[in-house]
């Protein structure tokens, strides 16, 4: 016959073993919905590369330089497109590549429709500046790169433009001036 | 080939002032000097306009100071001003491609270091009058 302490001492150990089994069934679920969850956000990661392949492949072919492959994939993208950003995405990216193709009228249309929608898309800003260059609508070129620049100034394709806007318009010649005068006497002279 | 600007030729102290021609068919090199300088150049290298610089229009300058060794070649060249940090590393490249006249054996420098400054600078392109 076991003493009172010992019983209490089974008791005890018994109960521990329950509540850490009623832990671990009421943790299950909670961990696999985790997973889930983790596993459904991860799910739609990568799904919003893939949902729209043509959209991707178009963007890839334009920018191997395959303008004509890249815009009929574009178009398709465009008609295939998931919500806003893609959509953007599509109209951006024909209007650079109606713009690549020599198609200035076309790539017009999709940078307007595109600022129509988002007026404060940088891009559609640097590829109608473009256009304009391309056109010599000089003041429109203009007007846009200041719009595109506050936007975002530090961006690259921003500096290009600005750069092929500033060649045109105000056009420079670098020159290097080689100054061998000796100054060093005047600065070793000096008290300060 | 183009003519000296004006402002150079401004210039009292001018001795020599050389007009070269750089590999870029629109780069003007124009060169200073005077008496001060007691070893003459034989070859100057000319520093590349860097192409973001003249993309976002920046102008400045960087001065250079370097060791003449006994054959007339750079040692020891750093740059010691510059205005902006872009034309560091082409005025560095220039001079050490450059080389002065030998040491006569007589020669006894004035000074032990020379200097020379870079300056890059982008003139505006006038158009030219057609009805002339």
């Amino acid at each position: 016959m076991q003493s009172p302490a010992g019983v209490r001492c089974a008791m005890t150990g018994l109960l521990a073993i329950v509540l850490s089994m009623l832990t671990m069934i009421l943790l299950l679920p909670a961990l696999a919905q985790a997973q889930n969850s983790e596993r459904m956000e991860t799910g739609t990661k990568t799904v919003i590369g893939v949902r729209n392949l043509p959209l991707k492949s178009g963007a890839e072919a334009l920018l191997a330089g395959d303008y004509e492959e890249g815009v009929r994939l574009t178009h398709i993208g465009l008609t295939q497109a998931f919500g806003v950003r893609e959509e953007e995405a599509a109209l951006s990216n024909l209007c650079a590549g109606y713009l690549q193709l020599g198609k200035y009228d076309t790539a017009l249309q999709y940078c307007e429709i595109l600022l129509a929608r988002n007026n404060e898309h940088w891009r559609a800003y640097n590829n109608r500046a473009l256009i304009y260059m391309k056109t010599e609508q000089w003041d429109k070129a203009e007007a846009d790169l200041i719009k595109g620049e506050e936007l975002n100034a530090g961006a690259y394709t921003m500096k290009v433009a600005r750069a092929m806007y500033m060649d045109a318009v105000h056009p420079v010649t670098p020159e290097i001036e080689i100054d061998d005068r000796d100054k060093e006497e005047e600065n070793e002279s000096d008290p300060n | 080939m183009r003519a000296i600007p004006t402002s150079l030729c401004m210039l009292g102290l001018l001795l020599p002032a050389v007009l070269a021609l750089a590999d870029e068919t629109d780069l003007h090199v124009s060169y200073i000097s005077d008496s001060s300088t007691d070893r003459q150049p034989t070859k100057t290298a000319f520093p590349i306009y860097p192409s973001i610089a003249r993309r976002d229009r920046i102008e400045g300058e960087a001065t250079v100071c370097f060791k003449i060794d006994a054959r007339g070649k750079v040692k020891h060249a750093s740059v010691k001003d510059y205005s902006h940090k872009i034309f560091r590393r082409p005025a560095l490249r220039a001079i050490k491609k450059s080389r002065f006249e030998p040491l006569r054996p007589d020669q006894v420098l004035a000074k032990s270091k020379s200097c020379r400054i870079y300056r890059f600078r982008l003139d505006p392109v006038v158009a030219e009058d057609t009805d002339q």
